[in-house]
């Protein structure tokens, strides 16, 4: 017989196979401490998007925990990734974002690499014991790309990028993610776990709740949700429709209202989902009368279409639900969100140093261009002290609001947590997949 | 009506469904109500709770003119002539 979670002293704390989920999970000082060593030590997990580091020499440091990587981009074009210390005494070489001109330098002694890694100046190095050129060069992660997102791994022999994050690329390349560009990048400090806020968008359970004038328009109960290997995906429920929960009988729908609720709620609550191109079109249909007998969602999908053929986009090889609701997908373990014809709102979300209870959360909206669009400076990053005191839509907002009661609620010692079988799958799976990293869970 | 009794209550007691999802908590706005044409006078006026609730409702935007109730607070026993428009009001199975 295996046994799974041994030697981590902490298998009281498994989801996998529990009928209720102990609290400890969120709250827990030595389940962070397992994380980093046995998740994010071992996982591919995106760094930056490549439109951060479009020239030679640019670079973005990317932190989880103690681990810090400098994703570089070389002369030749190609991207390389090096622990984030020097060779020598250790100091750390990147901060934040920037460019290195022509070669990365340490400030301490000066030795220098280039973008390559390799060493090519130390000072005085014949009064060196013999070092390798491995020695000296930068400590090489594994870098891989997928849809424009730069992935990185900090462990030996990783599985291939695209192996680890099937059916993804299977699912959201017809998106063309690889021709999105950020509209938008905000990053704060989220007063909860970095989990509480993954499984907080990786369900639809909470919108009657916490999002309920979305049930006008948005049929919650028709959400589909499915789980794979490592991801998760839910969506469906593109035709605008109000929830079952509200009792309206389709006969009582006014079709031109229905189509003017989504439309507004999506544009003034959701600001980032629809880029600025689609915006201005949108914002005229939600204030024109339908004609008779076309549904809202007809009509809706319509103007979608000849709004993208309008801006040189090629949507033909879309289906009607990817147009009109698109794929809410979890990309285990950090980053999460809705896609829709035209862009993703993408929420990332990871533990913040050796604090359970708060995460450091960045949401990202990327806009899909044209194939020969120019490349355009990307926005600069937002980053907002107090997430409460900054305004990120209604929708957010209500989110945001919910997640210091979450995690001060998780602290109350309490009997262990349930979730739907059915609309909370994708936690549930998230968390599975979370003990097969920490505890060899056989999932 | 019974007095001190709202709109929602008296429907349900009636045996009807009022579309809500908070539950009468006057937190979700999903139980709202249009008033058709003018307010009788003597309608109570909304307290807090509704009052913060209705300034956010999403109907506004599409009825700009029109006046908006919460259904699970407003108690209109002793006014006469109040008319409101509800979709998804039904029979209680």
């Amino acid at each position: 017989m295996t046994v799974i979670g041994e030697r981590t002293g902490l298998e009281r704390t498994m989801a996998f196979g529990a009928d209720v989920i102990p609290r400890e999970r969120f709250t827990s000082v030595a389940f962070l401490e397992l994380e980093y060593e046995r998740l994010w030590g071992r996982v591919w997990q995106i760094a930056c998007r490549l439109e951060e580091i479009p020239n030679p020499g640019d670079f973005v440091e990317y932190t989880i925990g103690d681990r810090s990587a400098l994703v570089v981009r070389d002369a030749t074009g190609a991207v390389n990734a090096f622990a984030n210390t020097c060779p020598h005494r250790g100091t750390r070489l990147g901060d934040g974002c920037g460019s290195f001109r022509g070669e990365i330098r340490c400030r301490f002694h000066g030795w220098r690499w280039d973008l390559e890694g390799n060493n090519t100046f130390i000072l005085d190095d014949h009064e060196f014991p013999p070092m390798t050129d491995e020695e000296t060069a930068l400590a090489p992660l594994t870098v891989d790309t997928w849809g424009g997102f730069v992935f990185i791994h900090f462990g030996a022999d990783p599985e291939p990028l695209l192996d680890f994050l099937a059916p993804i690329p299977a699912l959201m390349d017809p998106y063309r993610p690889e021709r999105m560009r950020y509209t938008g990048l905000k990053r704060t400090i989220m007063p909860a776990n970095w989990k509480v806020v993954i499984d907080a968008f990786n369900e639809g359970y909470h919108l009657s709740a916490t999002h309920p004038e979305l049930l006008q328009w948005k049929d919650d109960a028709a959400l589909e949700y499915e789980v794979y290997a490592t991801h998760t995906r839910y969506g469906g429920a593109g035709e605008p429709k109000p929830s079952p929960r509200l009792g309206i009988d389709p006969s009582e729908v006014d079709q031109t209202e229905l189509l003017a609720r989504k439309i507004q709620d999506l544009i003034d609550n959701l600001p980032g989902y629809f880029g600025p191109d689609d915006l201005a079109a949108l914002g005229e249909v939600a204030r024109t009368p339908l004609p008779e007998d076309v549904t809202a969602g007809d009509y809706y999908l319509n103007r979608r279409r000849t709004g993208a053929v309008a801006r040189g986009l090629d949507w033909t090889h879309l289906s009607d639900e990817q147009v009109l609701g698109g794929d809410d997908v979890l990309m285990f373990p950090s980053v999460l969100g809705p896609a829709v014809a035209g862009g993703w709102f993408l929420y990332r979300c990871r533990p913040n140093g050796m604090d359970p209870n708060s995460s450091i959360f960045e949401l990202w909206t990327l806009d899909e261009r044209t194939v020969d669009a120019p490349e355009t400076p990307m926005p600069e990053v937002q980053v907002f002290p107090d997430p409460k005191a900054h305004d990120w839509g209604l929708i957010v907002n209500q989110d945001v609001d919910n997640f210091e009661a979450i995690q001060t609620g998780l602290r109350v010692p309490g009997r262990g947590l349930h979730w739907n079988r059915r609309q909370e799958m994708g936690v549930r799976r998230f968390h599975e997949v979370l003990d097969r990293y920490l505890f060899d869970a056989p999932t | 009506m019974h007095d001190g009794e709202t709109l929602m209550a008296a429907a349900e007691r009636s045996g009807y469904r009022w579309p809500t999802v908070c539950g009468g908590l006057a937190e979700c706005g999903t139980c709202a109500v249009r008033i058709v044409g003018a307010a009788p006078d003597g309608l109570p006026p909304p307290a807090a709770p509704e009052a913060d609730r209705l300034a956010t409702l999403p109907d506004r935007k599409l009825h700009p003119d029109a006046g908006f109730r919460l259904a699970c607070q407003l108690r209109p026993a002793a006014v006469d002539g109040l008319v409101v428009h509800k979709k998804g009001v039904r029979p209680a199975r």
